[in-house]
């Protein structure tokens, strides 16, 4: 051994091996004693989620799951930025920004399949564009208008504008709401193949095959 | 389809046509009825008259300022009601703050704001600022509305997916304010003509359409009185119809054309 080499110890290996699982555990999404509740037409508070604390792993998929009203969406708005805790901290939010998809569809009604996912997703070029549409079997709908389009389509549109774009964290609210369970299997399949590697935050009622990774079931305060 | 709809379009025109036809029946007729010229010209007279107007350069000339003063309030309305509009959208105090003067505005009647403002502005100036005023609360109204009309949806899709302040601007706001804007814009510019000539004819600056209507009055010659406010009708009318192709371009839900290849 080269004497000039710097020697290395078991101690020291663990605590590099520490400090580089600390250093990846920065990137997980954590939820710190997270408090939120909001406003209801007659003024009153309806707490959502109260002191709530998850850590969401680094490029793993969290499916999550849990009855109307047990703050699934809100949990959503919330790893979003959409919209502030009322106590406690959200970290670990990449700075590039996330693949978001809402629980309805949100496409530009004045802009063709197309165009929708040109202007969010900039970074793909209209061919990429065009074989993701076909992956995801609704290439013939590229020029069509929202308003033109069927409920699977559409969804399956948002679906791609959300993964088109290049990220490292993923929020998907509901991405199989309206689609046949055969599509629904295939688009999944697709979801999957597509951000593996990724965080993703899977908000679902329904269990799709071949979606795993951890699953963290809320209740209803 | 596509001769379905040319034929509901000639239809349209001709249904039109028939009704000019019939109004202008009906005015014969009065004219007939009352039998005297100088209380009702008949409309062969007037469109002799209006032949004799267009061949000469006064008339143009008077038509001509007329126009860029009247536009040219017309102009400065809607950009202002634009600016003002959004400002009052952002500033909850502008918004309590404009909102008295404009309402002011909506209900004083506007021969009141030409008697005012004439101590003010000189007379050849008078129709810029009455179409002015005329054009600005509606046009601030429509934008307001307009913008309180966002939708919520999308304006979170261009806030996660980061688009720029222009995409935001061009893909959220705009769909969302053009079909006020237009009609804000359509009806605006009916007052701006009503309100620019009647201040005209108040205020009877030397080589406007306004001053030529005052003195057919004075000297009696309904030819030409009818005929001048024909002329305003058809300019009215034209640029009603420049500016509806303008704002059909603009963007918005209700205007799109292109449907699905």
């Amino acid at each position: 051994m080269d004497p000039s080499e710097p020697r290395t110890s078991p101690g020291m290996v663990q605590m590099m091996a520490d400090l580089s699982l600390e250093r990846d555990r920065l990137k997980d999404l954590v939820f710190d004693d997270v408090s939120f509740a909001y406003t209801q037409p007659d003024g009153t508070k309806r707490t959502v989620l109260d002191h709530f604390s998850a850590r969401f792993p680094d490029r793993l998929l969290t499916l999550i799951s849990g009855p109307s009203g047990s703050g699934k969406t809100t949990l959503f708005r919330l790893a979003a930025g959409l919209i502030k805790p009322d106590s406690g901290t959200i970290t670990g939010f990449p700075e590039e920004g996330a693949g978001i998809l809402f629980q309805d569809d949100r496409l530009f009604p004045h802009l063709n399949v197309l165009q929708n996912l040109l202007l969010c997703a900039p970074e793909r070029t209209e061919e990429e564009l065009r074989e993701m549409l076909s992956e995801l079997e609704i290439a013939d709908v590229a020029d069509q208008y929202p308003d033109t389009l069927s409920g699977g389509q559409s969804r399956r549109a948002a679906i791609l504008r959300a993964a088109a774009v290049d990220r490292p964290l993923y929020l998907l609210d509901e991405p199989f709401n309206g689609l046949d369970p055969e599509t629904r299997d295939r688009t999944a399949a697709w979801l999957m193949n597509r951000l593996r590697g990724r965080t993703v935050l899977l908000i679902t009622h329904v269990e799709a095959e071949g979606m795993e990774g951890e699953k963290l079931m809320l209740r209803t305060l | 389809m596509k001769v379905s709809i040319t034929r509901a379009a000639q239809n349209k025109t001709v249904r039109g046509v028939a009704a000019a036809l019939i109004w202008l029946l009906v005015w014969q007729i009065l004219y007939w009825i009352v039998g005297e010229d100088l209380i009702l010209s008949s409309p062969w007279t007037v469109l002799v008259r209006l032949g004799q107007l267009i061949t000469t350069g006064d008339f143009w000339l008077t038509v001509g300022r007329s126009c860029l003063g009247i536009l040219t309030g017309y102009a400065a309305g809607v950009t202002c009601g634009i600016l003002l509009g959004v400002l009052t959208r952002r500033h909850g105090f502008v918004y309590d703050l404009v909102r008295i003067p404009m309402h002011i505005v909506q209900a004083t009647p506007v021969a009141s704001f030409i008697i005012l403002t004439l101590l003010w502005i000189k007379s050849r100036h008078l129709s810029i600022f009455i179409s002015f005023l005329m054009v600005l609360p509606v046009i601030w109204s429509g934008v307001d509305q307009g913008l309180s009309q966002i939708d919520q949806g999308l304006a979170e899709v261009a806030k996660v997916y980061r688009l720029s302040r222009w995409q935001r601007v061009r893909h959220v706001d705009l769909p969302a304010v053009a079909p006020f804007l237009k009609s804000a814009c359509r009806v605006a510019l009916g007052f701006a003509w009503k309100s620019g000539i009647a201040a005209e004819v108040i205020v009877t600056p030397i080589g406007f359409i306004g001053k030529k209507l005052y003195d057919a009055k004075v000297t009696l010659v309904t030819a030409d009185m009818f005929a001048w406010t024909a002329v305003v009708i058809l300019l009215s009318f034209l640029f009603e119809k420049l500016f509806g192709l303008l704002l059909d371009r603009l963007p918005g839900r209700e205007v799109r054309t292109h449907g699905p290849k």
